[in-house]
Protein backbone atom coordinates (compact mmCIF):
# COMPACT_ATOMS: atom_id res chain seq x y z
CA UNK A 1 0.00 0.00 0.00
CA UNK A 2 1.44 3.29 -0.77
CA UNK A 3 1.78 5.99 1.63
CA UNK A 4 -0.59 8.89 1.87
CA UNK A 5 1.29 11.41 3.26
CA UNK A 6 3.94 13.72 1.68
CA UNK A 7 6.23 12.46 4.88
CA UNK A 8 5.02 9.22 3.97
CA UNK A 9 6.22 9.49 0.70
CA UNK A 10 9.33 11.24 1.81
CA UNK A 11 10.70 7.88 4.28
CA UNK A 12 9.29 5.33 0.76
CA UNK A 13 11.85 7.32 -1.39
CA UNK A 14 14.23 7.05 1.22
CA UNK A 15 13.73 3.55 2.48
CA UNK A 16 13.95 2.61 -1.19
CA UNK A 17 17.58 4.28 -1.96
CA UNK A 18 19.18 2.91 1.17
CA UNK A 19 17.79 -0.27 0.68
CA UNK A 20 19.05 -0.40 -3.17
CA UNK A 21 22.50 0.89 -1.83
CA UNK A 22 22.64 -2.11 0.23
CA UNK A 23 23.46 0.09 3.58
CA UNK A 24 22.24 -0.81 7.05
CA UNK A 25 20.28 2.01 8.50
CA UNK A 26 17.22 1.81 11.48
CA UNK A 27 14.85 4.52 12.43
CA UNK A 28 15.53 6.47 15.36
CA UNK A 29 13.58 10.30 16.63
CA UNK A 30 10.04 10.46 16.60
CA UNK A 31 9.23 8.47 13.63
CA UNK A 32 10.82 5.34 15.47
CA UNK A 33 8.64 5.35 18.59
CA UNK A 34 5.34 4.47 16.38
CA UNK A 35 6.56 0.59 16.37
CA UNK A 36 6.52 1.15 19.95
CA UNK A 37 3.26 2.33 21.40
CA UNK A 38 3.87 6.16 21.05
CA UNK A 39 2.17 7.85 17.46
CA UNK A 40 2.75 11.37 17.24
CA UNK A 41 3.30 13.83 14.19
CA UNK A 42 6.80 14.68 13.22
CA UNK A 43 8.12 16.93 10.81
CA UNK A 44 12.08 15.05 10.38
CA UNK A 45 13.49 11.36 9.19
CA UNK A 46 16.05 10.32 11.59
CA UNK A 47 18.57 7.61 10.61
CA UNK A 48 21.03 5.83 12.44
CA UNK A 49 23.90 4.05 10.29
CA UNK A 50 27.13 2.50 10.26
CA UNK A 51 29.56 5.62 9.74
CA UNK A 52 31.29 3.82 6.84
CA UNK A 53 28.24 4.16 4.41
CA UNK A 54 28.18 8.16 5.14
CA UNK A 55 29.71 9.10 1.76
CA UNK A 56 27.78 6.65 -0.02
CA UNK A 57 24.62 8.10 1.89
CA UNK A 58 25.90 11.33 1.06
CA UNK A 59 25.78 11.12 -2.91
CA UNK A 60 22.87 9.29 -2.37
CA UNK A 61 20.74 12.02 -0.92
CA UNK A 62 22.51 14.45 -3.43
CA UNK A 63 21.32 13.02 -5.69
CA UNK A 64 17.71 12.53 -4.53
CA UNK A 65 17.98 16.43 -4.38
CA UNK A 66 18.94 16.81 -0.79
CA UNK A 67 21.92 19.71 0.08
CA UNK A 68 24.03 18.69 2.95
CA UNK A 69 23.72 21.54 5.80
CA UNK A 70 25.70 19.67 8.18
CA UNK A 71 28.05 16.70 8.03
CA UNK A 72 30.68 15.78 10.76
CA UNK A 73 32.02 12.32 12.55
CA UNK A 74 28.95 11.93 14.78
CA UNK A 75 25.78 13.29 12.05
CA UNK A 76 24.74 14.55 9.01
CA UNK A 77 21.62 17.11 8.33
CA UNK A 78 20.15 17.26 4.92
CA UNK A 79 17.59 19.10 3.58
CA UNK A 80 15.36 19.13 -0.03
CA UNK A 81 12.78 21.75 0.78
CA UNK A 82 10.92 21.61 3.55
CA UNK A 83 12.34 18.23 3.60
CA UNK A 84 14.69 17.40 6.28
CA UNK A 85 16.77 13.91 6.79
CA UNK A 86 19.38 13.40 9.58
CA UNK A 87 21.60 10.53 10.23
CA UNK A 88 23.53 9.77 13.17
CA UNK A 89 26.51 7.56 12.36
CA UNK A 90 27.68 4.60 14.74
CA UNK A 91 30.97 3.90 15.11
CA UNK A 92 30.72 3.49 18.76
CA UNK A 93 30.03 -0.32 19.99
CA UNK A 94 27.23 1.37 22.20
CA UNK A 95 25.25 2.60 18.57
CA UNK A 96 26.75 -0.09 16.65
CA UNK A 97 25.07 -2.80 18.95
CA UNK A 98 21.90 -0.77 18.74
CA UNK A 99 21.94 -0.95 14.61
CA UNK A 100 23.38 -4.51 14.56
CA UNK A 101 19.84 -5.41 17.00
CA UNK A 102 17.15 -2.87 14.91
CA UNK A 103 13.87 -5.18 14.50
CA UNK A 104 12.86 -4.97 10.80
CA UNK A 105 9.28 -4.05 10.42
CA UNK A 106 7.36 -4.14 6.79
CA UNK A 107 5.30 -0.79 6.31
CA UNK A 108 3.43 1.14 4.30
CA UNK A 109 6.45 3.03 3.64
CA UNK A 110 8.52 -0.48 2.86
CA UNK A 111 10.88 -2.31 4.92
CA UNK A 112 12.91 -1.14 7.32
CA UNK A 113 14.05 -1.57 11.03
CA UNK A 114 13.71 0.15 14.04
CA UNK A 115 15.57 0.44 17.40
CA UNK A 116 14.89 -0.74 20.39
CA UNK A 117 12.72 1.61 22.79
CA UNK A 118 15.25 1.17 24.99
CA UNK A 119 18.03 2.42 22.43
CA UNK A 120 15.65 5.07 21.45
CA UNK A 121 15.35 6.32 24.62
CA UNK A 122 18.69 6.21 24.96
CA UNK A 123 19.22 7.99 22.01
CA UNK A 124 16.30 10.83 22.87
CA UNK A 125 18.44 11.18 26.39
CA UNK A 126 21.92 11.89 24.09
CA UNK A 127 19.75 14.50 21.70
CA UNK A 128 18.32 16.10 24.92
CA UNK A 129 21.67 16.47 26.55
CA UNK A 130 22.97 17.72 23.99
CA UNK A 131 20.10 20.48 24.26
CA UNK A 132 18.15 20.59 27.23
CA UNK A 133 15.66 22.63 25.57
CA UNK A 134 14.46 20.31 23.52
CA UNK A 135 11.53 19.06 25.66
CA UNK A 136 9.98 16.88 23.01
CA UNK A 137 12.61 14.64 24.04
CA UNK A 138 12.36 14.34 27.24
CA UNK A 139 7.96 14.22 26.70
CA UNK A 140 9.08 11.19 24.29
CA UNK A 141 10.90 9.13 26.79
CA UNK A 142 7.93 9.72 29.35
CA UNK A 143 5.62 8.59 26.93
CA UNK A 144 7.93 5.20 26.01
CA UNK A 145 8.54 4.97 29.59
CA UNK A 146 4.65 4.72 30.36
CA UNK A 147 3.67 2.70 26.86
CA UNK A 148 6.17 -0.21 27.41
CA UNK A 149 6.99 -0.05 31.55
CA UNK A 150 5.95 -3.56 31.69
CA UNK A 151 8.67 -4.88 28.67
CA UNK A 152 11.76 -2.35 28.72
CA UNK A 153 15.04 -3.83 29.84
CA UNK A 154 15.67 -1.47 32.54
CA UNK A 155 19.14 -2.80 33.02
CA UNK A 156 20.02 -1.35 29.95
CA UNK A 157 17.75 2.15 30.48
CA UNK A 158 19.76 2.32 33.89
CA UNK A 159 23.11 1.54 32.15
CA UNK A 160 22.21 5.20 29.54
CA UNK A 161 21.19 7.25 32.01
CA UNK A 162 24.55 6.01 33.77
CA UNK A 163 26.30 6.56 30.43
CA UNK A 164 25.24 10.22 30.73
CA UNK A 165 24.82 11.12 34.57
CA UNK A 166 21.62 11.38 34.40
CA UNK A 167 20.47 8.64 37.20
CA UNK A 168 18.00 10.95 39.09
CA UNK A 169 16.50 11.92 35.90
CA UNK A 170 15.45 8.09 35.43
CA UNK A 171 14.23 7.83 39.44
CA UNK A 172 12.23 11.36 38.62
CA UNK A 173 10.40 9.68 35.54
CA UNK A 174 10.07 6.10 37.02
CA UNK A 175 8.13 7.70 40.34
CA UNK A 176 5.87 10.37 38.05
CA UNK A 177 2.46 9.01 38.39
CA UNK A 178 0.72 7.88 35.54
CA UNK B 1 -31.13 -7.07 40.52
CA UNK B 2 -32.10 -4.21 39.39
CA UNK B 3 -30.47 -2.92 35.79
CA UNK B 4 -29.70 0.25 37.88
CA UNK B 5 -28.01 -1.48 40.56
CA UNK B 6 -24.38 -1.25 41.42
CA UNK B 7 -23.17 -3.77 38.55
CA UNK B 8 -23.32 -1.39 35.88
CA UNK B 9 -21.20 1.75 35.30
CA UNK B 10 -22.29 4.93 36.39
CA UNK B 11 -22.58 7.39 33.87
CA UNK B 12 -22.04 10.97 35.66
CA UNK B 13 -19.28 13.83 35.30
CA UNK B 14 -16.10 12.34 35.31
CA UNK B 15 -17.28 8.92 36.08
CA UNK B 16 -17.91 6.30 33.69
CA UNK B 17 -15.96 3.37 32.05
CA UNK B 18 -12.87 4.17 30.78
CA UNK B 19 -12.28 2.37 27.40
CA UNK B 20 -9.16 2.36 25.35
CA UNK B 21 -8.80 3.49 21.80
CA UNK B 22 -10.13 1.02 19.33
CA UNK B 23 -7.34 1.10 16.79
CA UNK B 24 -6.10 -1.98 16.25
CA UNK B 25 -4.20 -1.38 12.57
CA UNK B 26 -0.39 -0.82 11.90
CA UNK B 27 1.10 1.77 13.60
CA UNK B 28 2.90 2.98 10.56
CA UNK B 29 -0.51 3.35 8.87
CA UNK B 30 -2.20 5.17 11.73
CA UNK B 31 0.79 7.52 11.62
CA UNK B 32 0.53 7.87 7.64
CA UNK B 33 -2.85 8.46 8.44
CA UNK B 34 -2.20 10.83 11.13
CA UNK B 35 0.37 12.61 9.12
CA UNK B 36 -1.96 12.87 5.96
CA UNK B 37 -4.37 15.06 8.08
CA UNK B 38 -1.48 17.15 9.59
CA UNK B 39 0.01 17.98 6.10
CA UNK B 40 -3.70 19.24 5.14
CA UNK B 41 -3.73 21.44 7.87
CA UNK B 42 -0.37 22.61 7.41
CA UNK B 43 1.05 22.14 3.65
CA UNK B 44 4.31 24.03 4.41
CA UNK B 45 6.47 22.72 7.34
CA UNK B 46 7.32 25.54 9.89
CA UNK B 47 11.49 26.06 9.71
CA UNK B 48 13.26 24.54 12.44
CA UNK B 49 16.83 24.58 13.73
CA UNK B 50 19.55 24.03 10.82
CA UNK B 51 21.68 21.46 12.37
CA UNK B 52 22.97 19.96 15.27
CA UNK B 53 26.10 21.46 17.06
CA UNK B 54 29.06 20.19 18.44
CA UNK B 55 27.71 17.88 22.02
CA UNK B 56 28.38 15.44 23.76
CA UNK B 57 28.04 12.21 21.91
CA UNK B 58 28.43 8.88 23.84
CA UNK B 59 26.23 6.50 22.16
Amino acid sequence: MAALSRLGRQIEELVGALNRLGVRFALIGGLALTPHKVIRATQDIDMLTDAISADDIDQELLRLGYRCIHRSAEAGNYLRGDERVDFLYAHRPAARHLLAGAAQFTTPFGVLRVVSPEGLIGFKLQALVNDPRRTQDLADIRALIRANRATLNMAEVREFFRLFDREALLEELLNDPE
Amino acid sequence: MTPNSSDRPLLASDAGVVTPPADTRDPFTALDDLMAVIEALCPQWPARSTAAGPGSFRL
